[in-house]
């Protein structure tokens, strides 16, 4: 019994940090812009076929350098997602911003469709097999996930914290027209958070690619479950975001416990729905 | 040093500026009067790029600005330094300050040497220096929003509303600031005021908008003393 729940709080902590990824990667864009980036799971799903479709099985290079060349790839489409849709859209009536997030995830989805075909494949070999700690088995999987996310997440944190760009994006959150007053280009600063968000798109893609394979949906469920994150932990907040992907995930993963594991992709929701009733602006969120 | 040239600036349909012109000559501080909507605050937006003349232009020593985004203005030297404020309230007073300096490329040493500067002008803000912009009181808000204009070293500096909802003896002390910044850095300052008292005190110069135009211009101590002036600005 203790190692089944061992197991499951690995398991339900991996899922978390996804989660958690997830909302930090459309935090960024909301908070940058004020919108709601509708595209984003389409992004996630572009990375992963990036990486594993483009780089590593078609063009047959090693993992490691598919994924530095995916990472320049990425940043080009959060530059071009900042300059068609996030810059010309922000000031825009919220019908449009919305319509325009979604076609351009709509757009994104067709091209992988058409470029790759609509059957799922996988990666053999990559972040397989067990780690065993005394008679608990992990996944190794999960511990590559946990550990590449609170890379990413303390890599953004020290860049928002001491670097000047990292910084005029706090300002940009904080007041646009007092940012651009400071002589900060507040377009590209856009530009540079979305490009940011799009590699983490092309991170968490990659790191669930032996949770769910490569396929034209992998990211639809993940995609929403980041938004329950989101919610649940502090919307626009990225501490936030951690704490209520873990929790997320945790609960999840603990629910098979007791409710058969065919409704543990409905948790997420439901715990989203109570926090919407009784605590709105989340765990750590502040009242505005 | 800068030169307003005849501009014309609408809001999508509303003509917010009317043949507007204004010369501001080195190291002197002039005031902009007028009530509220009168264009003031407008005026200075064209100025910054936040809004484009549709007519005119804007020169700034022998430039042609008006058409520029207005982080390269900033980059020109032109500090706007907006009414309300407008700190980063979730940056500490520090970071604000730092924020200030964002168009120059300073060594530790320069950008050191402009924080104690800062300071010196206002002590509080240095006691302050690790609390967030926020929680400070709305004068110490304001001291930031100067301190922190002043950072990039400007060659022209423009306030708006200076003693916008502060108590009487904080204003003294802003317009106290703001001549002794003029004295020190010897650089021309634009003051736009409601209270048309104060700024015609410490300015040389002043323009007296009404309605999207510039109605009256001049000589302040000139402009202090006129009837109309005093009828319709100084409360009689």
């Amino acid at each position: 019994m203790l190692n089944t729940i061992l197991q499951l709080a690995v398991s339900g902590a991996a899922l978390g940090f996804v989660y958690a990824l997830v909302g930090i990667e459309y935090s960024l864009i909301w908070n940058a812009t004020g919108l709601l980036n509708f595209s984003h799971d389409k992004i996630i799903t572009l990375g992963a076929y990036v990486a594993a479709g483009l780089f590593f099985t078609k063009m047959g290079l090693p993992i490691p350098v598919s994924f530095i060349l995916s990472i320049v790839v990425m940043i080009l489409v959060g530059f071009l997602m900042a300059t068609v849709v996030l810059n010309p859209l922000r000031k825009m009536t919220t019908i449009f911003t919305i319509m325009g997030t979604i076609l351009f995830g709509k757009m994104i989805y067709e091209l992988i469709r058409l470029l790759y075909g609509s059957a799922p494949f996988t990666v053999p070999g990559l972040m397989t097999g067990t780690v065993h700690i005394g008679s608990l088995v992990i996944a190794k999987s999960n511990v590559y996930i946990i550990v590449i996310a609170v890379i990413v997440v303390a890599a953004l944190q020290i860049f928002m914290q001491t670097t000047k760009t990292g910084k005029a994006m706090r300002c940009v959150q904080q007041n646009k027209k007092a940012s651009e007053l400071m002589g900060i280009n507040v377009k590209q600063n856009i530009r540079i958070t979305a490009a940011i968000s799009s590699v983490i798109c092309l991170i968490i893609g990659f790191m669930v690619i032996p949770l769910y394979t490569v396929s034209l949906s992998m990211a639809s469920m993940i995609g929403l479950k980041g938004f329950a994150a989101g919610v649940v932990g502090g919307f626009g907040f990225l501490p936030g975001c951690i704490v209520g992907g873990i929790v997320v995930g945790l609960i999840e993963s603990a629910s098979v416990l007791v409710i058969p594991s065919v409704y543990k992709d409905a948790v997420a929701f439901l715990v989203l729905i109570i926090f919407l009733l009784i605590k709105p602006t989340g765990i750590l969120g502040k009242k505005s | 040093m800068l030169s307003i040239k005849s501009i014309d600036t609408y809001y999508g349909e509303v003509q917010a500026l009317m043949d507007v012109s204004v010369e501001i000559g080195e190291k002197e501080i002039v005031a902009i009067i007028g009530s509220n909507g009168a264009g003031k605050s407008t005026l200075m937006k064209s100025i910054m790029g936040l809004v484009h003349p549709a007519k005119g232009t804007i020169e700034f020593k022998g430039e042609v600005i008006s058409s520029l985004n207005t982080w390269d203005v900033v980059k020109k030297g032109v500090i706007y330094i907006p009414e309300g404020r407008e700190v980063f309230p979730e940056l500490s007073v520090l970071e604000n300050l730092e924020m200030g300096a964002y168009s120059k490329k300073y060594s530790a040493k320069e950008l050191k040497g402009k924080l104690d500067m800062a300071y010196d002008l206002f002590p509080r803000l240095k006691e302050r220096q690790k609390q967030k912009a926020g929680s400070l009181s709305g004068g110490e808000q304001q001291m930031l929003a100067i301190a922190r204009g002043l950072m990039s070293d400007p060659k022209l500096l423009m306030c708006d509303e200076p003693s916008l909802g502060l108590a009487p003896v904080i204003v003294d002390e802003m317009f106290d600031t703001i001549v002794r910044v003029n004295q020190e850095m010897k650089i021309p300052i634009i003051v736009v005021e409601q209270n048309a008292y104060m700024a015609l005190t410490i300015s040389q110069k002043a323009f007296v908008m009404e309605n999207g135009r510039v109605v009256q211009s001049g000589d302040s101590q000139e402009l202090i003393s006129s009837p109309e002036i005093k009828k319709a600005y100084l409360g009689g």
